[in-house]
């Protein structure tokens, strides 16, 4: 994915929420790239405009999984609560 | 590469349409392009074409101007990559973790400002009463620092980032408004503290977040404990005058005390993270902390001395003058050096080949000739002072240790490549690059120099009356060329080089403490606050390059 498509991806994945603007773009891949979590993959000239493609290394891949574990689990636990809280307040109202 | 336009032209037809398009296209690109200008040449020859495409891909139709908000990102951006910090892992959670605090710190330094030492009647007074009430016009700034502080613990960040603003410009304002009024102002190291505190609370502040309830009780506690325990400091450990009402003692040295604790409590925590972190991914949690540590120490560092009795005035012997300027220096020095420890560029991006002592030794050359100027001319009795006076012998000392630290930064040793070795454009480039240190060395020394000459003689232009007094103060700006020293060389000397490579960074190393030795290590007792920072900055950087803390990225 190229650094345009980032945006546009993760526009799309926040519902319009977060838009990430160039700049921070950039430094972002540039540590992704320098973590070896990202990397460049190829470049094209497009309507003359270059494009650069980065993809997950397998490094990469395995940090956005634990990364996403967590996070999954982070909110099952919030949704465990959730689920007990509704209970005991249904039972408190009888 | 073609400028495509971002197409538009809404409402055009035909001709009209696409020379409307052409033209909007073509501003937007040269907007695009001059934003670009932030970053590092050599970056923009990386990542300019790609970064640029990225702009123009994100253009609306007819949109003849970067949005401001771009802007202002890419130019932050760009600003970074010259600073070294875009790849530092930890740096903007650092500033996160330090706005808070830098924000408690300047809410609490302003309540204890204005709670103990401004009420008239609480020491002397030689100007008239602000209001009738207060000893200066700082009052104006504490009361802006407060409402910033309480914007922060309750209302939404864009609120109180104005609210930050708006105490920035006040606090920056003072010495103004107090030049054209007959009201004094407080010492410009507090204004100065406030200033940079109010700055990284700004900046690590930005739009979107969302501070937790713990942090905004947070700074609320944090002002107020900074205040109290400020105030109850000066009734444990009275200054020299006794009591409140001088406002350099109690304001400087006891809020200062205060600070630095607080400084010295985030490095503990970053040690104790580090310490208990045995994996990589733990060890990051502890560099957002390291950043925090050094950023708040810069400020942090100006708040003092302790103790005047260290300091030393040297007019007239053969040791260098340490007074509040060179503490100050040295501060600035001491953070300087760790947040470029932090810094260090690890980015796959090439930012520029790897760096050389000859920037550092130019520039260095450039402040010593500078210095050398202003004074020569000056003990002639010219560039405002009254009298001719011999040079004190001191004075001389640092000018040959300037330029022995600058020489070894251009010296190129026997058997070392020559930079850019090889393609002749490449030398012509380092050519230029070490004239325009050297240009830049001297264009910020001299007006240094004529500052701290003014600043000497209570801010007047001419009629100086002390060189040697005078002479002794200029002096202290070496500090600053030698910190550049110090960077340099030990950035040189953790790279792969030749024997003589080596061999003159570790001189120019040598040259550049040995003469921050000879002039601060005796006034040590005076050193206030910049002991904890030091202690600090030697433990971030220890733990930033020890071998676990590499392996964790």
């Amino acid at each position: 994915m190229h650094g345009y498509g980032v945006i546009q991806e993760v526009i799309a994945l926040s519902d319009g929420r977060v838009r990430l603007r160039p700049g921070t773009l950039y430094g972002a891949l540039d540590r992704l790239v320098e973590q070896g979590l990202v990397v460049a993959d190829r470049e094209e000239v497009v309507d003359g405009r270059l494009r650069r493609y980065y993809r997950l290394t397998e490094d990469g891949a395995g940090t956005l999984e634990a990364e996403a574990k967590r996070l999954t689990s982070n909110a099952e636990a919030a949704v465990e609560r959730l689920r007990r809280r509704s209970s005991q307040v249904r039972l408190a109202h009888g | 590469m073609a400028d495509a336009a971002p197409t538009g032209g809404a409402g055009l037809t035909g001709a009209a349409a696409g020379l409307h398009q052409e033209r909007t296209g073509a501003a937007y690109a040269r907007g695009c392009r001059a934003l670009l200008l932030a970053y590092p040449r050599t970056y923009r020859a990386e990542r300019g074409e790609e970064i640029l495409s990225t702009l123009l891909d994100s253009a609306v139709p007819g949109q003849c101007l970067p949005r401001a908000a771009d802007a202002a990102d890419v130019v932050a951006a760009g600003l970074r990559v010259r600073l070294g910090t875009p790849s530092m892992a930890g740096f903007d959670a650092g500033l996160a973790a330090a706005a808070p605090i830098a924000l408690a710190l300047a809410a609490g330094i302003s309540a204890f400002a204005w709670w103990r030492v401004e009420p008239v009647g609480s020491g002397p007074s030689v100007a008239p009463a602000f209001l009738g009430l207060f000893r200066t016009i700082g009052p104006l700034a504490y009361l802006a620092w407060l409402i910033a502080a309480l914007a922060r613990v309750l209302l939404p960040v864009t609120a109180s980032r104005i609210a930050i603003g708006l105490a920035i410009g006040a606090t920056i304002a003072l010495p103004a408004v107090s030049g054209v009024t007959s009201y004094d102002r407080p010492p410009l190291w507090v204004v100065m503290a406030l200033s940079v505190f109010g700055v990284l609370a700004f900046a690590g502040s930005p739009i979107g977040t969302r501070p937790s309830v713990d942090e905004r009780i947070g700074v609320a506690v944090g002002a107020v404990g900074v205040a109290v325990v400020s105030s109850a400091l000066v009734e444990l450990w009275p200054p020299a005058g006794g009591g409140f009402g001088y406002y350099y003692q109690p304001t400087i040295a006891r809020v200062g005390a205060v600070v630095a604790g607080t400084v010295g409590g985030v490095a503990a925590y970053a040690l104790v993270k580090a310490a208990r972190s045995s994996d990589a991914q733990a060890k990051k949690a502890a560099q957002p902390w390291l950043w925090a540590t050094a950023l708040l120490g810069l400020p942090a560092g100006w708040l003092g001395p302790f103790d005047s009795a260290g300091l030393r005035i040297a007019a007239d012997s053969a040791v260098p003058h340490f007074g509040r300027l060179a503490q100050v220096l040295l501060a600035t020095s001491v953070a300087t050096v760790t947040i470029a420890g932090l810094a260090r560029r690890r980015t796959s991006v090439k930012t520029g080949p790897p760096p050389t002592l000859v920037p550092a030794g130019a520039a260095t050359i450039g402040a010593a000739v500078g210095l050398a100027w202003f004074l020569a001319l000056g003990a002639q009795g010219w560039l405002g002072f009254t009298e001719r006076a011999p040079m004190p012998a001191h004075v001389l000392v640092t000018l040959c240790a300037l330029a022995v630290a600058g020489l070894c930064g251009l010296a190129r040793p026997v058997g070392a490549r020559p930079a850019g070795a090889g393609p002749v454009g490449a030398r012509s480039a380092g050519a230029r690059s070490a004239v325009r240190a050297f240009l830049v060395g001297v264009g910020l020394t001299v007006p240094a120099a004529w500052l701290v000459a003014a600043y000497d003689n209570g801010w007047t232009v001419g009629g100086w009356p002390h060189f040697a007094h005078t002479a002794a103060l200029v002096a202290t700006l070496a500090f600053l060329p030698f910190a550049v020293c110090v960077v340099a060389s030990l950035r040189r000397v953790a790279l792969r080089q030749t024997i003589g490579e080596r061999a003159a960074a570790v001189l120019m190393l040598t040259v550049s403490l040995a003469w921050v030795a000879y002039a601060a290590v005796p006034s040590v007792l005076s050193w206030g606050p910049v002991v904890v920072v030091l202690l600090s900055g030697c433990a971030v950087l220890g733990i930033t390059a020890s071998p676990r803390s590499s392996r964790g990225g």
